[in-house]
Order: structure tokens, then C-alpha cells, then sequence
């Protein structure tokens, strides 16, 4: 009783996993029976030692079967509660039917006060020392569009700063992602919405997407993100913004926890100029759609064939 | 051979003439032409208008005070300019909530109108009216008569709810913009019914251009990197650099 209460406090080492294993081994019923292996029942009613041996043998998230995915969610929503201490909910919400996501930011608007970079870490448990920020925010010199001299440490009293423009840069859901090409395991893929989306549970932390994409958009989390359990935020997406672990690849999905239920992204709903316009691609009456056939429109490197979706536009 | 030149002209003419007085009907606020029908025709909506929109405040006040009020649809009938285009839309009302005096009747009531262009000393004194130039002056957009309102250059009411029909007198191109989503503020989803912010919820419409603000903290540099000022490292050269480290090590 007393040893079993030890090795609950304990954590979880890889070297104590495999050993496990290797007992577990012996016994002859790795797989299928780690929840019959229970020794210490926690107060979740599961196990520790018999989520590890699960999550192990996790498949590829489109590889798995509805009960499958359903426990799935189920073992993550009781290893974050027993880091955070906090119930949160994983929903895996489909694509929208008819959709295909667009973006359209309106560079003549955008003054550069970085609060779309903030609620965006704010929304999606970013780590919160090791500074993975979706959106980079580029301050450019008027008149220019050489972004090698850009500079986005920018910190002056006030922005706008004077003969100055402001780029913020993102994930532009391209719609012929390098990134995906470039990833050995598949463990990132483009939706039928057209969001780019990595399961983090595949991802081999192999950073070969990091390379292959060319806006700077996909982060690696070189630590275990720091997330004080009061920020958490408890409304989370398999593939969007639930907790990652060290060693993972990730960026910006267009905010799926939100989006797929009509709501904006959080970088929208904070942008205060209204500089940031979201939406449908294959809806004619969309405003995004009015955007790109009535205003003057570019992208990013548009020349390297990526086709993004995210458009920078002028009044 | 002349004939059917004489012909063309006429068309021509004819056609020019038909432009030129139908597209006021068509492009209301933005052409300057105006008749004398059309004048009295949208002073009677607009009366009709004002008076729906203080009707349903009314029974929008007594369902529920506390909660944030989205009016009801603007119904774009009233909008000359688009109502066959831009998709409908509702308009976070501001009046009853965010303008502190409003009524403004209830002290304008007893006051004496004063046409007279002057500095204000006693009430509204703290605004600065940046607006236009100096061309501007209260009763440029606030009704004369009847202050709850503002009116139109064509003198016509215009709700404070409803400010972007006067904001788009001048600015219609950014109206434009507005309607159809390009320029001002959406509110809380990108599906469904659009919500959108009026002009004066983010423009003050006394001095409308929005002022610098300090920026959120940039990020960190990564560990084991130093940040340099950016374009300095495009500037100095190398070699430079190592013989001015040469000269300055020889003068230690």
C-alpha cells in the first residue's frame, strides 16, 4: 500500500516506463491488458502506468476508430488533469461542409500593437516562456516589401511609428502546404477546410516542416511548454489547441476549437482596427470573397507556388 | 449618309441624358445631383425610420437592460446606395449605452438654439473638433431642432444608431468598404449573422483618426542569441568591424 503510494507520487520516468514494460512483458499481455495490469488505481478510476502503456501504442488520429478516438480523449483529458489540475474539453469537431478557409488582413489598417499576438497565446496554451508566437508582427519601412529587413522586435512609446507599415505574419494554410510534403510520418495534413493540422501525438519532432516552410510559420517546442494551470485555457480541439508536450511541432490552425463552430479566430476578435477579415473562400457573398475581387490584394512569397490562403490587401 | 449620322448623335445624347438622371436613383449618396422628389421622399423615410427605431428600443430596454444590445436588423431599405448588394447586418447599438448626455433633449429642451459659430465654455467643452478641418461646426451633423438626432446635409434626421449614413455623405467610398466587410469591425463570429461595430465605436467622431498607442511587449530573443538593432548587421562590414577591434585592442 504504502510502495504503491510512492510510485504514484513518483513521475513517470522513461526508464521506469520500459522497465514496466519489460515486466508487463514477461507477464505476456502488453497490449491489449495494460488496464488489467492496474496496480494503483488513482482517483480518476485509471491508472497512470496503464495510460503511459496506452498512449504508447496510440495510432495516427485519421487511422482510428470512434471508440478509439472517444478513449483517446479520454486518457489526454486525465493526463492534463493530473498536470494541470484542470478539467478541460477535447472536441474533435469535423470540417464544415462547403467551407474552405480564407484569410484577408488589411495592411493599411494594421498598426502594429501586437494584440493579436497575445490573445492568440492566450487561446491556444502556448507555452508561455519559451515565446512560440504564431504571428510574428514585421515592421516594415513604407514603401518597401524587402522583409530581410524587417524588424519584429519592435518596441518604440507608440506605434504607428512614422514612414512605417505593419506585416503580421502567420500560418497562410497554404493550399499546397510544403510542410506536408516534407513530413516523414504524415503526422500533418491538410483538412478538406483547407487548415493545415498536425496531430502532435504522431509528430516525431523530426523538424523537417520547420525547414520546408517557407513564412516561418510551424514552432518546435525545444522545452515542456510552460503553461501556468490558472491560464489553461479548457476549451481545446484534438487538432488545434489542447496542451503539446516537448519535442512536438506545432502552429497556427486558424483556431479549429473556434472556427469550426462559427466563431472568429482569436487574433480577429482581438484585432481592435478590425484589420483582420476571416472567412469562407467558396461563399460569393462572403466579405473575404468581396475582399480579394474588389480590393487590391497580395500574398507571400506567392511565387514559390505554396497558393496560401491568407491575403494582405489595402484600402 | 447623314441621316443615320444624325441618328447616332441623337442616341448618344439621349443616352448621356438617361445616365445622367438615372444614376442619382441609383448611386444616391454618392452623386451631388439631388430633386426636389427625391429630397422629400427619403425626409418622409427617414421620419418613418426614427420613429420605428424608438419603438423597438423601447421594448429592447424593458426585455433585458443589463445585456450588451444588438439592435434590430438595419433594414437596408434605407441604405439608397447598396440594398440590393451588401448582405444584411446588425449594428451594435451605442446611443442609450455609450453616450453619457444622450437624451440630449433632456437639457437642450430649455436651451435656446445659438447658430452662432463660437469656442464652447460651459457644457462640451473637453471636446476637440478636429473634424474637417475648420469647416465643421455642431450643427453640421446635429439636429438644430431636435438634438436626440443628427441630420444629413439635405437636413434629414439620421438616428445616432445609425451614424454610417452620415459618416458615408463624405466618406462613401469607406461606407462602401463597410457594408460589404473590407473596412470597420465584425463581432463575434465569421458565420452566420454578421454584427458589426458603427463608426463611432472605434472613431471619435469629433476627431476621428485613431492615436498611437504603446504596443504589447515584443517577443524574446532566443537564448544564446543577442538582438541587433535591425539593419546594422547589413551596414557594417565585417572587416571593419575586425580592424576597428584590432585599433581599439592596440590603444588598450
Amino acid at each position: 500500500m504504502t510502495e504503491s503510494g510512492k510510485a504514484e507520487n513518483k513521475k513517470l520516468t522513461r526508464r521506469r516506463l520500459l522497465k514496466k514494460i519489460g515486466i508487463a512483458g514477461v507477464s505476456g499481455a502488453v497490449a491489449t491488458s495494460g488496464a488489467a495490469l492496474a496496480a494503483q488505481v488513482t482517483e480518476d478510476g485509471v491508472d497512470e502506468f496503464s495510460d503511459s502503456l496506452a498512449s504508447l501504442f496510440q495510432t495516427h488520429y485519421r487511422r482510428m476508430s470512434p471508440e478509439e478516438v472517444e478513449a483517446t480523449i479520454a486518457r489526454l483529458q486525465r493526463k492534463t488533469k493530473r498536470k494541470y489540475g484542470k478539467n478541460i474539453s477535447i472536441d474533435t469537431t469535423p470540417p464544415l461542409p462547403n467551407v474552405l478557409l480564407g484569410y484577408a488582413l488589411n495592411i493599411s489598417k494594421c498598426k502594429g500593437y501586437r494584440k493579436c499576438v497575445d490573445a492568440c497565446v492566450e487561446e491556444n496554451n502556448q507555452g508561455r516562456d519559451t515565446q512560440i508566437q504564431y504571428i510574428r508582427v514585421l515592421e516594415m519601412e513604407r514603401g518597401s516589401m524587402n522583409l530581410e529587413e524587417s524588424n519584429h522586435y519592435y518596441d518604440p512609446e507608440t506605434v504607428p511609428q512614422k514612414g512605417k507599415f505593419y506585416m503580421p505574419v502567420q500560418c497562410m494554410q497554404c493550399e499546397n502546404p510544403p510542410c506536408v510534403r516534407a513530413c516523414p510520418v504524415k503526422a500533418t495534413w491538410k483538412e478538406t477546410d483547407g487548415v493545415v493540422v498536425i496531430d502532435y501525438d504522431w509528430c516525431i519532432g523530426c523538424r523537417y516542416c520547420m525547414t520546408a516552410c517557407p513564412y516561418w510559420a510551424r514552432h518546435f517546442n525545444w522545452n515542456e511548454p510552460e503553461l501556468p494551470p490558472e491560464e489553461l485555457n479548457p476549451v481545446t480541439h484534438y487538432l488545434g489547441n489542447r496542451p503539446r508536450s516537448k519535442g512536438v511541432m506545432e502552429k497556427c490552425m486558424f483556431c479549429i476549437q473556434r472556427t469550426r463552430k462559427g466563431k472568429q479566430p482569436a487574433c480577429m476578435e482581438a484585432c481592435p482596427t478590425g484589420a483582420r477579415v476571416f472567412g469562407n473562400l467558396l461563399d460569393p457573398e462572403s466579405e473575404i470573397r468581396y475582399i480579394l475581387e474588389n480590393k487590391t490584394v497580395f500574398r507571400l512569397k506567392e511565387d514559390l507556388g505554396t497558393e496560401p490562403k491568407f491575403w494582405y490587401y489595402t484600402d | 449618309m447623314h441621316k443615320s449620322r444624325l441618328v447616332k448623335l441623337f442616341l448618344l445624347l439621349f443616352s448621356a441624358l438617361f445616365l445622367f438622371f438615372v444614376n442619382p436613383f441609383v448611386f444616391g449618396q454618392e452623386s451631388n445631383s439631388s430633386s426636389g422628389t427625391e429630397l422629400q421622399l427619403s425626409a418622409k423615410e427617414d421620419k418613418e425610420e426614427a420613429a420605428d427605431v424608438n419603438e423597438l428600443d423601447v421594448e429592447d430596454d424593458a426585455d433585458d437592460a443589463d445585456e450588451e444590445e444588438e439592435s434590430p436588423e438595419v433594414v437596408f431599405e434605407q441604405v439608397l446606395s447598396f440594398e440590393k448588394y451588401a448582405p444584411a447586418f446588425k449594428v451594435k447599438l451605442r446611443k442609450e449605452s455609450q453616450l453619457e448626455s444622450y437624451p440630449c433633449m433632456d437639457c437642450h429642451e430649455d436651451e435656446e438654439t445659438n447658430l452662432e459659430i463660437r469656442e464652447l465654455e460651459e457644457e462640451h467643452d473637453e471636446l476637440i473638433l478636429e473634424h474637417g478641418g475648420e469647416r465643421f461646426w455642431c450643427l453640421t451633423c446635429h439636429q438644430p431642432d431636435n438634438r436626440d438626432y443628427l441630420h444629413s446635409l439635405k437636413n434629414n434626421a439620421i438616428d445616432f444608431d445609425q451614424s454610417y449614413r452620415l459618416c458615408g455623405q463624405c466618406h462613401f467610398q469607406r461606407q462602401k468598404d463597410w457594408f460589404f466587410g473590407a473596412h470597420g469591425k465584425r463581432v463575434g463570429n465569421w458565420l452566420g449573422e454578421r454584427k458589426l461595430y458603427l463608426c463611432t465605436e472605434c472613431h471619435d467622431p469629433h476627431s476621428p483618426s485613431i492615436k498611437p498607442i504603446k504596443p504589447n511587449p515584443p517577443p524574446k530573443v532566443r537564448k544564446g542569441l543577442v538582438f541587433v538593432p535591425n539593419g546594422t548587421h547589413l551596414k557594417a562590414k565585417v572587416w571593419e568591424k575586425h580592424l576597428l577591434e584590432q585599433t581599439e585592442n592596440k590603444n588598450d
